[in-house]
């Protein structure tokens, strides 16, 4: 079985960031740069399926020269080759989906498992857009993964208002993987030692044929307002009223 | 280039980091105020290979010593206690099986200490004889094909929780190093007995103790290395260790400072934040200076080891300078953070005791003066 999974470089969600004077991006200066969390749960299940079914593990990320250490990440939890996509332009959802359309064209995967987001700006989207391009099912936000014996289908819990719903589809298939889907593994030294070896692809956007035009830009970024501070209530009544006049929550 | 910059140490590093923050940094502090030892966090990091990556290959080992000394130092950062049992077992217990054992004498000791299974200790230390080492009195004497073990060792570390101990002792009226054995022992057997853990300053959730033999009586299985080869394999071996002590000093270093920046951005008195105070920019400057020559040279210290070079001075060096650097860094973080640095619940307040011991413990800074000195000397 082939499993190809997405790597997002981001900025790591416990650094404390400042956005660029323009104010279009933040300032990556001295920012230390992760794997998504969303991309490394999904890395997580690719190896969890491959370790009970075997096959192949694929990592793929877009991006200019320094996302090879997000693709060298996964492989060190133990993929077993990573594709990188060398563009350092600007791109939006539905570009990155276009040009993870030829890679699955080109490597076939029965499984195609992304992060349901990127941490960075919350788009969520390329998931989607993938699956419409390819025209494959899809299960988003997934809880749990399992294959089904006949390894024709996946069926993927999701966790929804109230509850869990299962959907079963066929492969090859997206997923999406929600927080709650696992909890990645760390990197074993022999793994960290051995990702060094590992194959890693490098393609250009323009021998994929893709031609990267955004539909989507950034205007503005601003920080988030700063908190007021709380008031202090004299009574019982008067949080009851306040409650229910301005906060309006009950 | 030096190891510590190589792309695969970087991210040993950072992957040795997050997995101690995540499993080790919430129990240092409960580890340390019950003076117990996190099992659970050796089994965890022996499944993922960060004990004994120093071990030859075929014991499960990576035969990597840089990799060790990236291991090391990360563990020394979020919980020195830990790292020091850690030591005794994979780096001195261990490493004397490798490199003097038999083949069935590594191939029953390694595995388990590699997979953080099972642990071990090195006991030479004794009431009356610390730096002297060659003044002990833990005795061996022969059975026919078994050799008798009489004495009793103290300030051992992980004597409480060892499964396996390495024990020096000397023949009755033998002179200087002639006469000197290694003999390992296992938990259990007729006539060892450990104490209860010290009460101790720093270091307190790795167990000290002593090791009292009465008559133990073993087969020549469990001798190490050859007849009277005790002494001369215990100081070809020390090079090796005494390589990677001074880490630890870099490693808790690297935590005062980093908590004394912390600290020193968000306190604001008289209006300000207390780092925009140059009395105490000059502190945290100082700290950093010191911190990074000394890391340098300790890492260059490794690289000589690994080249098999003689390190003795340079080991006295990087361990007298580190040990020094680090207990003036833990002094001034806590000083930068004023009363909070010197509440426990602080973790500056740890790193302060456990700095202590990297003054005394392998080799005090007298000795390594001493050491130094006769070196330059020759």
């Amino acid at each position: 079985m082939k499993i190809l999974v997405t790597v997002k470089r981001v900025s790591d969600p416990e650094a404390k960031l400042k956005i660029k004077p323009d104010g279009l991006w933040i300032q990556t200066e001295g920012v230390k740069f992760v794997v998504n969390p969303f991309d490394e749960i999904a890395v997580e299940e690719a190896l969890r399926i491959k370790e009970k079914q075997t096959g192949e593990v694929v990592v793929v990320s877009v991006g200019d020269k320094v996302v090879t250490e997000q693709i060298r990440a996964a492989l060190a939890m133990g993929a077993d080759r990573g594709i990188f996509v060398n563009y350092a332009g600007s791109y939006d959802s539905y570009d990155i989906a276009n040009i993870l359309a030829k890679i699955v064209e080109q490597e076939k995967p029965d499984i195609i498992i992304l992060g349901k987001q990127a941490v960075d700006d919350d788009m969520g989207q390329a998931g989607f857009m993938l699956a419409e391009l390819l025209g494959y099912p899809q299960a988003a936000f997934a809880s749990k993964v399992e294959i089904t014996d006949d390894k024709k289908k996946a069926k993927v819990t999701r966790e929804i208002d109230g509850g869990l719903e299962v959907k079963e589809v066929e492969l090859p298939c997206i997923i999406t993987a929600d927080l709650r889907l696992n909890t990645p593994r760390y990197a074993s030294l022999p793994n960290i030692m051995k990702a060094k070896q590992k194959p890693v692809k490098e393609l250009t956007v323009e021998s994929l044929g893709v031609a990267v035009k955004p539909r989507v830009t950034v205007k503005k970024l601003s920080e988030p307002p700063k908190r007021k501070g709380g008031v202090k209530v004299e009574s019982v009544q008067d949080l009851v009223s306040k409650l229910k006049t301005e906060a309006k929550v009950i | 280039m030096i190891f510590a910059d190589k792309e695969e140490y970087i991210k040993l590093r950072n992957e040795v980091h997050k997995f101690n923050l995540k499993e080790l940094a919430p129990v240092a502090d409960e580890s340390d105020e019950k003076e117990a030892f996190p099992v659970s966090v050796l089994k965890n990091a022996g499944v993922l290979g960060y004990v004994g990556p120093h071990l030859p290959e075929q014991y499960g080992g990576m035969g990597d010593y840089y990799a060790k000394a990236v291991v090391y130092e990360e563990n020394c950062r979020v919980c020195f206690g830990y790292n020091l049992s850690l030591n005794a077992s994979d780096l001195i217990f261990a490493n004397n099986i490798a490199r003097h054992g038999t083949e069935e004498q590594r191939q029953k000791y390694l595995p388990g200490v590699i997979k953080g299974e099972k642990i071990g200790c090195w006991a030479l230390t004794e009431p009356d004889a610390g730096s002297d080492a060659l003044s002990i009195r833990t005795t061996w004497k022969k059975d026919g094909n078994h050799y008798i073990i009489n004495g009793r060792k103290t300030f051992i570390t992980n004597a409480p929780i060892a499964d396996f101990f390495i024990v020096i002792a000397r023949k009755p009226d033998s002179i200087k190093a002639e006469g000197g054995c290694a003999f390992i022992l296992e938990r259990g057997m007729e006539g060892l007995s450990t104490g209860q853990p010290f009460k101790k300053l720093g270091g307190r959730c790795s167990p000290t103790g002593e090791i009292v033999l009465e008559d133990v009586r073993i087969s020549k299985e469990y001798l190490l290395g050859k007849e009277g080869s005790g002494f001369k394999d215990m100081f070809s071996s020390l090079d090796i260790e005494r390589a990677y002590t001074p880490l630890s000093s870099i490693g808790i270093a690297q935590s005062c400072l980093d908590e004394a920046i912390l600290y020193a951005k968000q306190r604001k008195q008289f209006g300000q934040y207390i780092s925009e105070f140059q009395l105490i920019q000059e502190k945290l400057a100082v700290m950093s200076a010191e911190l990074e020559v000394a890391r340098r040279y300790v890492y260059h210290l490794i690289e000589l080891m690994v080249m098999g070079k003689r390190i003795t001075k340079e080991a006295s060096i990087a361990k007298l300078f580190a040990s020094d650097m680090v207990n003036r860094a833990a002094r001034e973080a806590i000083q930068i953070m004023g009363g909070y640095g010197y509440m426990r619940e602080y973790k500056v307040e740890r790193y302060f005791r456990d700095a202590k011991l990297l003054e005394i413990g392998a080799g005090t800074s007298e000795i390594q003066k001493l050491i130094i000195a006769r070196e330059l000397l020759k």
